[in-house]
């Protein structure tokens, strides 16, 4: 395990059950202190059970957490006045203006009132919603909806910052602003723990990747090395191919067709030199045209598709 | 500094009654009609039903009916802006609202606590606001005491109130359990008490249900603080706060432990 020191998350062996639904199931992982670490999962994996755990809303079974050093549940109060929090759902009035929702937010965290107003309006401004600012939050889509609860978040400078799937349907300029404000929060020592479904921009950002599967840790590591870790290479074949062609290029050795269409072969090998010249004899016993081949690297989303058992 | 509720600042207490504001002011056309409809309600009521049953006898003084219903008719404001006030916390849980409120260091004490506040300014104003609309179109006169009083009893009866359906709420487990819950009460809360008719019309068993009923009770102190001396609205101030205590830490304990599990 471990230090104290240096982890900003701990959570060991934790259980957690709704009725029937086994929601955590012996869940263990450490999040380093300053990092920015993202939690991936398919639906139903316990991300934001785990993430109401972290705050103490929500109790857990058995096991042991701590969060900066505190217990949540007994120390929940004081977690939570550590912490900012972006949730996946939509938590706004939904009949009040933003700025209502921004000023009742300030209320609620017990923020100066005017040096937040100040900063939110610049935040507000960063993230291209000064021109809603006096709209009922209902009229907004669901993008700007949840820039709000960004920018409300990023009114605190918290050791924690959690967020929930904090982009889904957020435009790619609001994104690029939203990372570079992360990462400023994070060269200041704020942990940063985020969930997310865009594994494309999980491994452009995050520094660590945690996979959750069942309620469980699958595994944890830098996207990049849970890519190694996966292992294997994928080799790209682009040209024009038969449906008649499916059947003998399933069954090569050391090749494991992964995608195919009528302009495309994907294929995922451990030994891509090995592998090649025998994909490249079957397709062209069954005169089959080439225009394109490539070998290159397992994405971490290949990686992710593995290691939770997805085609 | 952090206190009694629950470890809550006082800060984050405000800022909870402070949203329950906004809500409630969001929209000027919404307050026009939350504060009209009462006061239409008084008026086809006191006109319906005072035609139809005279003069009462109240204390063993004959009043007209108006002078009896007014009091009673202020708790009827009461029982409309409890109910909308209790029904929001399903609103809030569904909404996803709750939770967000939840993970600012706020304590679920503070959170019911403040739908208490949120509920005692709206309906008072609401209860005054009838007392006030019904006194001069029924041309009735109460000296500035009783006008103190009423400003005293009001939010008292507000908690009272509110408390009987926070308990509902934290007792059902969906909004949709909670609103046939609240509309079949409200029926019994409205109609088996003495907001419209005096105690003595009732029938056994039926009085003993109107003499329980936290909607009487209120109603009596009402009628107590605007019609009786000064020693019998006391009493039943007292009365009022010690049931409305009572109900609120019940109403309290019940809900802080059903909102530590979002």
């Amino acid at each position: 395990m471990t230090s104290n020191l240096t982890v900003a998350i701990a959570i060991n062996d934790v259980w957690k059950k709704y009725g029937r639904v086994q929601a955590l199931a012996g869940l263990t992982l450490e999040v380093p202190k300053g990092s920015l670490v993202g939690l991936v999962g398919p639906n139903g994996a316990g991300k934001t059970t785990l993430v109401k755990i972290l705050l103490g809303v929500t109790s857990y079974d058995s096991g042991q957490v701590t969060v900066l050093g505190l217990a949540p549940r007994t120390q929940g109060m004081q977690i939570r006045g550590q912490t900012a929090i972006v949730h996946q759902r939509s938590g706004v009035d939904a009949f009040l203006s933003v700025w209502d929702n921004v000023q009742i937010y300030i209320r609620l965290r017990g923020l100066e009132v005017a040096a937040s107003e100040t900063k939110a309006r610049e935040l507000l401004r960063d993230f291209g919603l000064e021109k809603v600012l006096q709209q009922p939050m209902i009229m907004l889509s669901g993008g700007e909806s949840r820039k709000v609860q960004i920018v409300r978040a990023l009114l605190l400078d918290p050791p924690l910052l959690v967020m929930d799937e904090p982009t889904a349907s957020v435009d790619p300029e609001s994104r690029r602003t939203l990372w570079s404000k992360v990462r400023q929060l994070t060269s200041k020592g704020t942990t940063v723990l985020w969930t997310t479904h865009d594994l494309h921009e999980m491994a452009a950002v995050g520094d660590w990747a945690f996979v959750l599967k069942g309620g469980q840790l699958v595994r944890g590591d830098t996207p990049r090395n849970l890519a190694r870790l996966v292992g294997g290479d994928v080799i790209e074949i682009r040209g024009r191919f038969s449906d008649e062609l499916r059947a003998n290029i399933t069954e090569i050795p050391a090749a494991r067709l992964i995608r195919h269409s009528s302009t495309e072969l994907v294929f995922e090998s451990n030994s891509p030199e090995a592998a090649l010249p025998r994909v490249v004899a079957v397709l062209h016993d069954c005169e089959a045209t080439i225009s394109a081949i490539s070998i290159r690297s397992v994405t971490f989303e290949e990686a992710y598709v593995r290691l939770v058992g997805g085609k | 500094m952090y206190d009694w509720w629950g470890g809550s600042k006082v800060s984050h207490l405000l800022g909870l009654v402070y949203r329950e504001l906004k809500l409630y002011t969001q929209s000027p056309v919404n307050v026009a009609l939350s504060l009209a409809t009462p006061v239409i309600y008084a008026l086809l009521l006191s006109t319906a039903l005072g035609r139809a049953v005279g003069d009462v006898i109240h204390n063993g003084n004959l009043i007209s009916y108006a002078a009896f219903a007014v009091p009673g008719l202020a708790v009827l404001a009461l029982l409309t802006s409890s109910m909308s006030n209790s029904q929001s916390l399903f609103q809030e849980r569904d909404s996803g609202m709750l939770l967000e409120i939840m993970s600012c260091p706020i304590s679920p004490r503070t959170y019911v606590l403040a739908k208490y506040f949120g509920t005692m300014i709206v309906a008072t104003c609401h209860g005054l606001l009838l007392l006030g609309s019904t006194t001069l179109l029924f041309g009735l006169r109460w000296d500035v005491l009783r006008w103190l009083a009423a400003f005293i009893g009001l939010p008292l009866g507000s908690v009272l109130i509110v408390s009987v359906y926070l308990l509902i709420c934290g007792l059902v487990k969906s909004l949709q359990s909670f609103i046939i819950a609240m509309n079949l009460l409200s029926m019994v809360m409205m109609f088996a008490s003495t907001i419209f008719t005096p105690q003595d019309a009732f029938v056994w068993p039926l009085n003993l249900l109107v003499m329980m009923n936290p909607v009487t009770i209120s109603a009596e102190m009402m009628r107590s603080i605007m019609l009786s001396p000064t020693t019998e609205w006391i009493g039943a101030l007292a009365q009022v706060t010690a049931l409305g205590t009572l109900l609120t830490i019940g109403a309290v304990r019940i809900l802080e432990h059903k909102l530590k599990q979002l």
